[in-house]
């Protein structure tokens, strides 16, 4: 497509487009260290490092002398290099320690570790992926970061009801058609078509998360998509299709601290096959 | 799971974690609570990974994981100290130079293993003592052998795991 369709388009959305390119970000991983420790060890090793505000433990790095991602602090498992908006994504879901929670498209395992911080290592967190060898390296990570409350499973997260449980929150950070910020000339290489249908994998991956959440649970739907079949028309369709109660929604939109992102929470707070209220 | 236990005792006799939450997978060893137990066994799946990775045995070797050196390390006095310079070269995987070395605590004897930490008392591995460290060396002389660090996190990205050198 031509670049100038998706442009105009963003800007109906109500954003002028903008060739920006975010600023290295890290998550500081309080299972093993403060924000104020890190900080300091950085610092001391000449990082330029500064809070990203709308995140508790976020930063963004610039590199001066050493790699962020070579370093004795990156190997201890201090920090994870994750990208400013996708730390949103966990935060939004908030889970608490006593939680079960499903994380549908966990590997490499920025959001599962982030997911068991949150929680403190506590609770459970059941981590899928189809991928074996994006599962070899969310096992690195794990072990890298301290994360103990993890058990995955190497399965397509559309058969998760086989699976015979529920869930108190599920985290589904779909697969998506990316954005600009992440590929040298995006732009040119996706059609409308294809954004359609991963679009349509899409509301069977959230059919299949709201068929395994219990009554009262959460469900937090993100991508990195700034197209719109992705995200609000995904939702419309889904608080229709199941009636779904939508808490809260949010577009984050390229900046110097994040890519683009979406982010949407749903409560279950109904009872009955199909998602019939009572 | 002996290979487990027996790696643990080349370091302590004392107990690092509770057995009873061993869990095996293929080659693998996992430590996990009995929530975590519970919700396997509910699911009746095999999983590909649980709890805490302790490592892994692969023919006649046991692998730790970067964990269960830092379990150990709450319970066992052998350890040797490197300074600044000696980190990032221990963990590229280079054996320790004796003028590297800032102090070691336990019983540490030739021929015997034990934790390498940083300056901040942080596990970076562990290696095999080559030398008598109470009996002075050259500074440029190597003694400790460097058996594991956490540079492997590194080298397992790029296909280059101390795992894949010790098979060929």
């Amino acid at each position: 497509m031509e670049k100038e369709f998706f442009i105009e388009r963003y800007r109906k959305l109500g954003w002028e487009f903008k060739d920006v390119m975010p600023g290295k970000a890290i998550r500081v991983n309080t299972l093993k260290i403060s924000n104020t420790q890190l900080v300091g060890r950085l610092m001391e090793l000449e990082f330029e490092v500064s809070k990203i505000p709308f995140l508790r433990n976020g930063f963004l790095v610039q590199e001066l002398t050493f790699s962020i991602g070579a370093i004795t602090e990156f190997l201890l498992g201090y920090y994870y290099t994750q990208e400013a908006a996708s730390q949103r994504a966990s935060e939004v879901l908030n889970p608490k320690p006593a939680d079960l929670v499903l994380d549908m498209a966990a590997a490499p395992g920025g959001k599962t570790t982030h997911l068991a911080q949150l929680m403190k290592n506590r609770g459970v967190i059941v981590a899928l992926d189809k991928n074996v060898n994006r599962l070899i390296a969310l096992k690195n990570n794990i072990e890298r970061m301290g994360v103990s409350n993890v058990i995955a499973f190497n399965m397509n997260s559309r058969d998760v009801a086989r699976l015979g449980i529920k869930f108190d929150k599920i985290l589904l950070d779909a697969p998506c058609a990316g954005n600009f910020t992440q590929e040298e000339d995006w732009f040119g290489k996706r059609e409308i078509e294809d954004i359609r249908g991963i679009a349509r994998m899409q509301r069977k991956l959230l059919e299949a998360a709201w068929s395994v959440l219990k009554d009262g649970g959460e469900l937090v739907y993100s991508t990195c998509s700034l197209e719109p079949e992705e995200n609000e028309e995904n939702v419309q369709w889904f608080e229709k299709r199941v009636r779904a109660k939508l808490v809260m929604m949010e577009r984050m939109w390229p900046s110097e601290y994040n890519q683009g992102f979406f982010i949407a929470k749903f409560r279950k707070e109904n009872r009955g096959e199909n998602g019939t209220r009572i | 799971m002996e290979r487990v236990s027996d790696f643990v005792s080349q370091f302590t006799r004392r107990e690092v974690f509770d057995k009873t939450e061993l869990y095996r997978i293929d080659e693998k060893v996992f430590l996990a609570s009995r929530k975590l137990m519970d919700i396997a066994a509910a699911i009746n799946r095999k999983p590909f990974l649980i709890g805490t990775p302790l490592g892994k045995s692969k023919d006649c070797y046991f692998f730790p994981s970067i964990p269960l050196l830092n379990m150990i390390r709450q319970r066992t006095a052998c350890s040797i100290w490197i300074n600044k310079p000696t980190e990032w070269l221990y963990i590229c995987g280079r054996d320790i130079f004796s003028k590297g070395i800032i102090r070691f605590t336990g019983h540490i004897e030739r021929g015997g293993i034990s934790l390498v930490l940083n300056q901040y008392g942080e596990v970076l591995g562990f290696g095999k003592i080559k030398k008598n460290l109470r009996h002075k060396a050259e500074p440029e002389e190597v003694v400790v052998e460097n058996i594991f660090d956490i540079g492997d996190f590194l080298r397992r990205e790029s296909g280059r795991s101390r795992l894949k050198q010790r098979r060929k």
